[in-house]
């Protein structure tokens, strides 16, 4: 069974003290549901599975970088989820947008949507 | 010659890449009109061929715009001709391949037919991009660009 590659690209990944702590969560999430981190986006022809971000411009960046990668986009304020919403309307097969944590634990936030996305992936290859 | 390539498409671009290297040229094919003007402002380029409809791009949108546009097909293609031979390149192509009956942009493309412009100095085209197996040719826009 092939795993799916994840990439995680989130505003502050090369801070000090051995990166950023959201990164290497998301991370370990999707390596715990069964998706293997991948440190590029691109390797020639082959596009990483899934991609998660925090940033509305390299979310957009990665729509016209890839062809057929799931864009995760996480947000944390409400400030930042129109936008995000709007982006993922205009590219509702490419782009997710995704809250980092809700009140209502209703599956939507960024954890279960990773690990259902995850699934998703395994079931189709 | 030193090609600067601009498109959103991803097919589009890896077309114009392959087209353009095998005819000996040297391209630096880009999707973000942002880090374009950036690069053009910055390094040395002989042409541009430049997608006229692409995504919005955050720069300095507030909340509210951002929600409104960010993502949303814009014809950057215009400005970028005034900006790109502002700064100092001396053939400029505009090619879209967007069907002229579907956005009203690109029935203004038709306009420009067979037209050769001077802008800032630069000559300047702007088209209906010819097609190669589902992806532009840029081959031929830079041909058309180049012919007197």
């Amino acid at each position: 069974m092939k795993k799916p590659t994840l990439f995680v690209n989130i505003d502050g990944q090369q801070m000090s003290l051995g990166g950023n702590p959201i990164a290497k969560a998301i991370g370990a999430i999707g390596t715990a549901f069964g998706a293997e981190e991948t440190s590029e986006l691109v390797s020639g022809d082959v596009e990483a599975d899934i991609a998660v971000t925090n940033s509305l411009n390299t979310a957009l960046h990665m729509v016209k970088e890839t062809e057929r990668t799931t864009i995760m986009l996480a947000f944390f304020y409400r400030r930042e989820q129109e936008a995000a919403e709007a982006l993922a309307g205009r590219y509702p097969d490419r782009v997710i947008a995704v809250p980092y944590v809700s009140i209502e634990s209703d599956g939507a936030e960024l954890g279960p949507r990773l690990q259902k996305l995850i699934f998703e992936k395994i079931k189709e290859a | 010659m030193r090609i600067l390539l601009l498109d959103d498409n991803l097919r589009h671009r890896r077309a114009g890449v392959r087209q353009l290297e095998a005819l000996g040229h040297e391209v630096v094919a880009l999707c973000d009109y942002g880090e374009a003007r950036e690069r053009a402002g910055a390094e040395k380029f002989d042409v541009a061929l430049i997608d006229l409809l692409m995504p919005a791009e955050p720069t300095t949108l507030g909340d509210r715009a951002r929600k409104e546009f960010i993502g949303r097909e814009i014809a950057i293609g215009f400005p970028l001709v005034l900006e790109l031979s502002r700064l100092g390149i001396k053939r400029i192509a505009v090619a879209t391949d967007m069907n002229h009956h579907n956005h009203p942009m690109s029935a203004v493309v038709d306009w420009f037919h067979s037209v050769k412009l001077m802008v800032n100095g630069a000559e300047v085209s702007i088209m209906h991009a010819p097609m190669r197996d589902d992806a532009k040719d840029w081959g031929e826009v830079l041909w058309n660009l180049m012919a007197d």
